[in-house]
């Protein structure tokens, strides 16, 4: 199982994201949620999260902070982060890419764009074959 | 201020559809423009306002009756049978409000300036809503209007690209 953490200070946000994803028909995945960048760094440092989904802007420690204290972290480095955020353009897309985001998902999300995100990080074996 | 309404139609339209298309499943549709702000006749609303920090261009505001607040919260939830509580309302529309701004700005900044919005601020008290340097623009969702008010900032912003 894919273990999945959903960080957004908006609770709205987070059930959004999280339906979305159960939409794809993935069942390989289970999703945890965080309110923003501390809480889902304790999250992500104490239990093995295989992808972190983040927002950019939230209190107490934004999304690119976050980006910054996973990629710097040596023990947690490998997590998969995607960052999704209403301010996604080009010039935004290429620093978090720079700074070590796996992939930049605009808002409003989707079960379409989620699920290309979702099956690119995570090949199903069906895809594989 | 002379607001030219092709450019809104051209520069908010797409930005808010995005945003409440995407969340509520409703569609928009420009319907006036006023140096005024009407919200003595819809009460009880609730707003949410964002600053742009970068450009400095001042707060944006979205204002929504509650009870089509109550509406569009269900719809974003999927609650079908239970009616959202007040709480949830407000969050709905600090997301709602977020998307819209987000894409405003996307849609209107150029693909190379990173742009920087601050968290939405949510408060119930029309009274708080700013009389002057902002320009009032009303939607129609479906059967209801809904209201965004913009700093003059903005519109010269617009006037430039």
């Amino acid at each position: 199982m894919y273990k999945i953490l959903i960080t957004d200070d908006s609770g709205t946000a987070r059930m959004v994201i999280q339906r979305c994803l159960e939409m794809s028909g993935r069942e390989d995945c289970t999703y945890l949620q965080a309110k923003n960048g501390q809480e889902a760094l304790e999250i992500v440092r104490t239990q093995k999260i295989d992808l972190l989904i983040t927002d950019m802007v939230m209190p107490e420690m934004d999304g690119k902070e976050l980006l910054k204290a996973v990629v710097d972290d040596p023990a947690i480095s490998h997590t998969q982060v995607v960052v999704i955020t209403s301010l996604a353009n080009p010039a935004l897309e290429n620093d978090l890419i720079k700074m070590g985001a796996r992939m930049i998902v605009g808002k409003p999300v989707s079960p379409p764009k989620l699920q290309e995100c979702i099956d690119e990080i995570f090949p199903s074996e069906e895809e594989e074959q | 201020m002379k607001i030219d309404k092709s450019k809104v139609q051209d520069c908010l339209v797409p930005a808010l559809t995005e945003a409440l298309e995407g969340l509520i499943f409703e569609e928009i549709i420009l319907s006036e423009i006023s140096p005024d702000s009407p919200f003595d006749n819809y009460q009880p609303a609730m707003w949410a306002k964002i600053s742009v920090k970068q450009p400095e261009l001042g707060d944006f505001y979205l204002v929504i009756n509650k009870d089509i607040m109550a509406e569009f919260t269900a719809a974003a939830l999927g609650m079908f049978d239970e009616q959202p509580k007040e709480q949830e309302m407000l969050d709905s529309l600090g997301e709602i409000h977020n998307t819209a701004c987000g894409r405003i700005m996307a849609l209107n900044c150029g693909a190379k300036t990173i742009f920087n919005l601050t968290p939405p601020v949510i408060n119930s008290d029309t009274d708080l809503l700013p009389s002057s340097n902002h320009v009032t623009i009303c939607f129609n969702a479906g059967d209801n209007q809904i209201f965004l008010l913009l700093p003059d900032k903005f519109f010269n912003h617009i006037n430039e690209l």
